[in-house]
C-alpha cells in the first residue's frame, strides 16, 4: 500500500513553498524516492523548467521520476489514476480551508493507500491573529489539533520572546521550516521505506539523529510500549524491524506511529530517529539507544 | 412583412404585479410582447388600428406573470431526473406525482415495483430519495431480496451516501478483496459514505454522466420546468461540472422551438478561474460570454461565488452558539480568496451572487460587501445573498443598508426545520430559517428559488411554504416570518426578475414586457393560503405562444 501524507494549513502558511522546495531537493540527486504530489492549484507551483520532463494537461512529470498533479478538488479521481503507478509515496496538499483529518480519511477509504501522517504548516507570524479571526479562528484551531506534526514557517520573522510563547501554545510537536527548506526526511515516509534508499544525512542544525542497527530479534510488546513513550523531541522515526511476531516497517510522524507488516527486507532492525536539537536532546537520544538495546 | 395580428387573452382576473395597475381583465399581445393590459374596452384604440383576435381559452382562469426560478441547476437536475424517485415527501413530476413512501415497507415495496417493471434484466435501476428518518435502515441484503443480480443503486435524499446490491457491486467492479475493510465503506451492507461515496461515484460517473443519459435528463428537466409554471429560470452556476460540455448540451436541448422558457446563465467564478488560470482571465472570459447568447440562453454581467458549505450536510458556517454537537461548518472558498474574486468582479461592474447558507456565511458576505462599498461605492449593484438559510435580524438590516438582495431557499424550512431543531441547532434558530418577513419589512428585494434538485421546482410550493411556514411534520415554524400571498407571488415573479437583472423585460405584466404568463385555475391572492401549492397550473405562455400543461397522475 502506498503511504499517503497530507500537508494541510491555511492560506499563506507556506504549503506551496514547502512543496516547491521538496520537488527541487528530490531532483538534485539520483536514487531519491519517486513520489506523487497532488496539489490544488498549478498557478502557485514553481517548477524549474530544467526539471520538467513532460507537461500534459494537469500533470507534470519531473526528471526525478516524481509527478505533480493539479487535482482541482477531485482527490478521488487522482488516487484512482495513480494506483498501480508504483510511487513510493503520495503527498496531498489539502486546500487552505480543508480539515486535514478529513482529507487523510481518503487513505483509509481508497484501496491501495495507507495513512502516513498529517503535517500542517503554520504561519508563525500570523497564527495568533488567525486564531482570533471570527471567520477562520475555529478552522485554524482544528487544523493545528488534527496535525501529527506542525511545520512552523516564518519563524525567523518573529522575535525570540514570541517564538517561545508560540511554541508553548502548540499542542503538538513542531519543526521549523525556513523559506520552504525542510528535509525530505521530515516530509516523507518514503525515505528508508526500502532497504536501498539513501538516508538524507544533511539534516539542518535543527535536528539530531540516531541511527540504530541490530541483528537481535526484538520483543513485540516491549517495542509497542517503547513507541508509545517516544519523547516529545522525536519528530520522525522510520525503518524496519524484526521482532518475535514478525517483520515490520515503522513509520512515526510526530505523535503517531504505525507498524506495517513487511516482506523482502534484510535481517535485523534498522531505524533512524530524528529529533529536534534542544538542550538535553543528546542525552535523550543516548537514552533511546540504551532503551532499544533492552527491547 | 405584415404586422402580426394582436391576440387578446381575456381572463377571470389578471394579476399584473405592476403596482400602478394591480388587477386587470385582459392582456393584448403582439408577437412576443404585451401591448396593453386592461379591459377589452380600454384596448379599443388598438383594435381600431390593428386586426385582432380574441383567444378566450383562459377566460375562466387567472393570468399571472410567468414564474421565474432565479436559482436552479440544470446540470444537477439532468443527473437526477433519469433516476426513480422514492421519497418521503410528495414530488409532482410531469410523468406522475410521486406519492410519499413514509415507512420502511413502503419504500422497499416501491423499489420492488419499479425494479419489476424494468424489462432488460441487466439495466441498472437508480433510486433516489432514501432517508433513514422515514425508511429505517437500508442494506445490501435488503436490496438483494428484491433482486440480487440486477444492479440496484439507492441514493440517499441528500446525495451524500448510497447503497449498492450485489448486482451493482459487480457492475461497478467493486470487490470485497478491494474494499472489504476500508473506512467509510461498509461492504457487507453495500453502504458508501463520505470518502467512500466518492469512491463509488467515481465508478458510477461513466454511467450517470454519459452524454445520452445527460441529454435524457435535460429533456426531462424541460418538462419539469414547464410543469412548474416557469417561463424563465436561472442556471446559478454554469460550468459546475464542465463548462464546454454543459453549454453545448444546453444549446442542443434547450435552444429549440419547443422549449417554453429561457435560461439566464450565471457562470461559476471558481470553476472559470480553475480552467482559465487566474481571476483576471476568468473575468475576461465571463465578459466575452454574451457574444455566444442565443434566443433562449443568455449570459450577462452576473457571476456566482461561494462562501460556506452545504445546508443539507450541516456544513453551513454558524456564528455562536453554533451546532448543538459542537461541530463546525466549512468554507467552500477561503475568505481571502473570496475577497480577491469579489473585488475583481465588483470593480468590473458585475452583479455578484454569493452562495451563503449559515449566518457566519452571511456575515462574511456583509463584511466583504461593506469593504467593497467603502473602496468603490456602487448603486443598484445587484449583489444577492443566495440560499439564506440562517441569518439574524441585525444582518437583515445590514443587507438593506448595503443595498443587497436576497434569493432564498425557503424549502429548507419545510424539509429540515424539524430535524435541525432536534439534532442541529435547536428550535429557536431552526424555526427562523429563511427570515423572509423581515426582508420584506426592510424593503429588500426578496425572491424565492428551488435550487432544484434541493427542492421541487414548483414556485407555488415554495410560495406555500413561505406563506404558511408549516414544515414536513406539520409544525408551524416562526409564524412572525410568514409573508403574505402577494409578497410570495412577487418573490416568484417580479422580484425574481430583479434578482437576475431582467425586471425591465419580464416579471410583471405591462405594456412593453415579454408576453410571459402563467395561467392558474384559482386566484393565488384570494384562495385559502393552505391551498396555494395545489392550485392547478393550466398553461404557460412564453413570448406570446401558449403551451398547455397536461396533467397525468399516477
Amino acid at each position: 500500500m502506498t503511504p499517503l501524507t497530507v500537508l494541510g494549513g491555511y492560506l499563506g502558511a507556506g504549503k506551496t513553498t514547502i512543496i516547491n522546495g521538496l520537488l527541487a531537493s528530490l531532483a538534485q540527486a539520483t536514487g531519491n524516492p519517486r513520489i506523487a504530489v497532488l496539489i490544488n492549484d498549478f498557478g502557485a507551483i514553481n517548477i524549474d523548467a530544467k526539471l520538467i520532463r513532460k507537461h500534459q494537461g494537469r500533470t507534470v512529470e519531473l526528471t526525478s521520476g516524481c509527478v505533480c498533479c493539479d487535482i482541482q478538488d477531485d482527490l478521488g479521481s487522482a488516487l484512482d489514476a495513480l494506483r498501480g503507478a508504483s510511487f513510493e509515496q503520495v503527498l496531498v496538499e489539502a486546500s487552505g480551508v480543508a480539515y486535514p483529518a478529513k482529507v487523510a480519511n481518503y487513505a483509509l477509504t481508497w484501496p491501495g493507500y495507507r495513512p502516513a501522517g498529517i503535517l500542517v504548516a503554520v504561519d508563525a507570524l500570523n497564527v495568533e491573529d488567525q486564531k482570533k479571526d471570527k471567520f477562520i479562528g475555529h478552522l485554524i484551531d482544528a487544523q493545528i489539533t488534527e496535525a501529527d506534526l506542525l511545520l512552523l514557517t516564518k519563524l525567523d520573522q518573529l522575535d525570540c520572546n514570541h517564538r517561545q510563547t508560540l511554541r508553548d501554545s502548540l499542542p503538538t510537536r513542531a519543526v521549523r521550516v525556513d523559506h520552504g527548506c525542510v528535509d525530505a526526511d521530515i516530509l516523507l515516509a518514503a525515505t528508508l521505506s526500502r532497504p536501498d534508499s539513501p538516508v538524507v544525512k544533511d539534516h539542518s542544525d535543527q535536528f539530531r539523529t540516531l541511527d540504530y542497527q541490530s541483528d537481535r530479534i526484538l520483543d513485540h510488546d516491549r517495542l509497542l510500549t517503547f513507541l508509545d513513550e517516544l519523547p516529545e523531541p522525536v519528530v520522525r522515526a522510520k525503518g524496519w524491524i524484526h521482532d518475535n511476531q514478525g517483520a515490520w516497517w515503522l513509520q512515526s510522524v510526530g505523535k503517531r506511529w504505525t507498524l506495517e507488516p513487511a516482506t523482502a527486507i534484510p535481517d535485523g532492525t534498522n531505524l533512524v530517529f530524528i529529533a529536534l536539537a534542544k538542550p538535553g536532546t543528546g542525552a535523550m537520544l543516548s537514552g533511546l539507544k540504551h532503551a532499544l538495546q533492552g527491547l | 412583412m405584415p404586422e402580426p395580428v394582436l391576440t387578446v387573452y381575456p381572463a377571470r382576473s389578471v394579476i399584473t404585479m405592476n403596482p400602478s395597475l394591480p388587477r386587470a381583465e385582459a392582456v393584448a399581445v403582439r408577437g412576443d410582447r404585451i401591448v396593453e393590459v386592461g379591459t377589452l374596452a380600454s384596448m379599443q384604440p388598438w383594435f381600431d388600428a390593428h386586426e385582432h383576435i380574441v383567444d378566450d381559452r383562459f377566460s375562466s382562469n387567472v393570468i399571472v406573470p410567468g414564474f421565474i426560478d432565479p436559482h436552479l441547476h440544470p446540470t444537477m437536475a439532468a443527473v437526477l431526473l433519469p433516476m426513480n424517485f422514492v421519497t418521503a415527501t410528495e414530488w409532482k413530476l410531469p410523468w406522475g406525482t410521486v406519492s410519499p413512501s413514509m415507512t420502511p415497507e413502503a419504500f422497499l415495496n416501491r423499489v420492488a415495483e419499479i425494479e419489476a417493471a424494468v424489462e432488460n434484466p441487466e439495466e441498472p435501476v437508480f433510486i433516489w430519495g432514501y432517508h433513514q428518518l422515514w425508511h429505517g435502515s437500508m442494506s445490501r441484503p435488503l436490496l438483494n431480496k428484491i433482486n440480487a443480480t440486477r444492479p440496484i443503486i439507492v441514493w440517499h435524499r441528500s446525495f451524500h451516501e448510497l447503497y449498492l446490491n450485489d448486482g451493482a457491486l459487480k457492475f461497478l467492479h467493486i470487490t470485497e478483496a478491494e474494499v472489504g475493510n476500508r473506512k467509510q465503506i461498509d461492504y457487507p451492507n453495500g453502504h458508501f459514505f463520505e470518502a467512500g461515496l466518492g469512491y463509488a461515484v467515481n465508478r458510477l460517473n461513466p454511467t450517470i454522466l454519459a452524454p445520452e443519459k445527460y441529454a435524457e435528463g435535460l429533456e426531462r428537466l424541460k418538462q419539469v420546468v414547464h410543469f412548474g409554471g416557469h417561463t424563465t429560470i436561472a442556471d446559478m452556476a454554469t460550468g459546475l461540472f464542465d463548462f464546454d460540455a454543459e453549454w453545448l448540451m444546453l444549446k442542443q436541448v434547450i435552444e429549440r422551438d419547443d422549449t417554453p422558457f429561457r435560461v439566464e446563465l450565471v457562470p461559476d467564478a471558481a470553476r472559470l478561474r480553475a480552467s482559465k488560470g487566474s481571476n483576471e482571465a476568468a473575468l475576461a472570459f465571463a465578459k466575452s460570454l454574451p457574444e455566444q447568447n442565443t434566443h433562449r440562453l443568455r449570459f450577462s454581467d452576473h457571476i456566482k461565488l461561494f462562501a460556506d458549505g452545504a445546508f443539507f450536510s450541516q456544513l453551513a458556517q454558524l456564528q455562536e452558539p453554533g451546532y448543538i454537537d459542537g461541530h463546525h461548518g466549512e468554507w467552500i472558498t477561503p475568505p481571502e480568496k473570496l475577497e480577491e474574486a469579489m473585488r475583481i468582479y465588483w470593480n468590473a461592474g458585475f452583479k455578484i451572487h454569493l452562495h451563503v447558507t449559515g449566518d457566519l456565511g452571511v456575515e462574511l458576505g456583509l463584511d466583504l460587501l461593506e469593504k467593497l462599498q467603502w473602496e468603490r461605492p456602487r448603486f443598484n449593484h445587484g449583489f444577492t445573498f443566495e440560499h439564506f438559510g440562517f441569518s439574524t435580524p441585525e444582518q437583515v438590516e445590514r443587507i438593506a443598508k448595503l443595498g443587497a438582495s436576497v434569493s432564498a431557499n425557503v424549502y429548507y424550512l419545510y424539509e429540515l426545520s424539524d430535524a435541525y431543531a432536534r439534532h442541529g441547532i435547536g428550535f429557536e434558530r431552526a424555526s427562523q430559517m429563511a427570515r423572509l418577513s423581515a426582508c420584506f419589512a426592510n424593503g429588500i428585494t426578496t425572491a424565492l428559488h428551488s435550487d432544484f434538485t434541493m427542492a421541487p421546482a414548483e414556485p407555488l410550493n415554495n410560495a406555500w411554504v413561505a406563506v404558511n411556514r408549516i414544515n414536513s411534520t406539520e409544525q408551524l415554524m416562526g409564524p412572525e416570518e410568514r409573508i403574505t400571498a402577494e409578497q410570495a407571488l412577487a418573490a416568484i415573479t417580479i422580484n425574481a426578475a430583479r434578482v437576475i437583472g431582467r425586471a425591465d423585460d419580464i416579471g410583471s405584466l405591462r405594456a412593453g414586457k415579454k408576453a410571459d404568463f402563467t395561467v392558474l385555475r384559482d386566484d393565488p391572492l384570494t384562495t385559502d393560503p393552505m391551498h396555494l401549492k395545489d392550485i392547478p397550473i393550466v398553461a404557460t405562455v412564453f413570448e406570446g405562444r401558449p403551451f398547455p400543461i397536461e396533467r397525468t397522475g399516477r
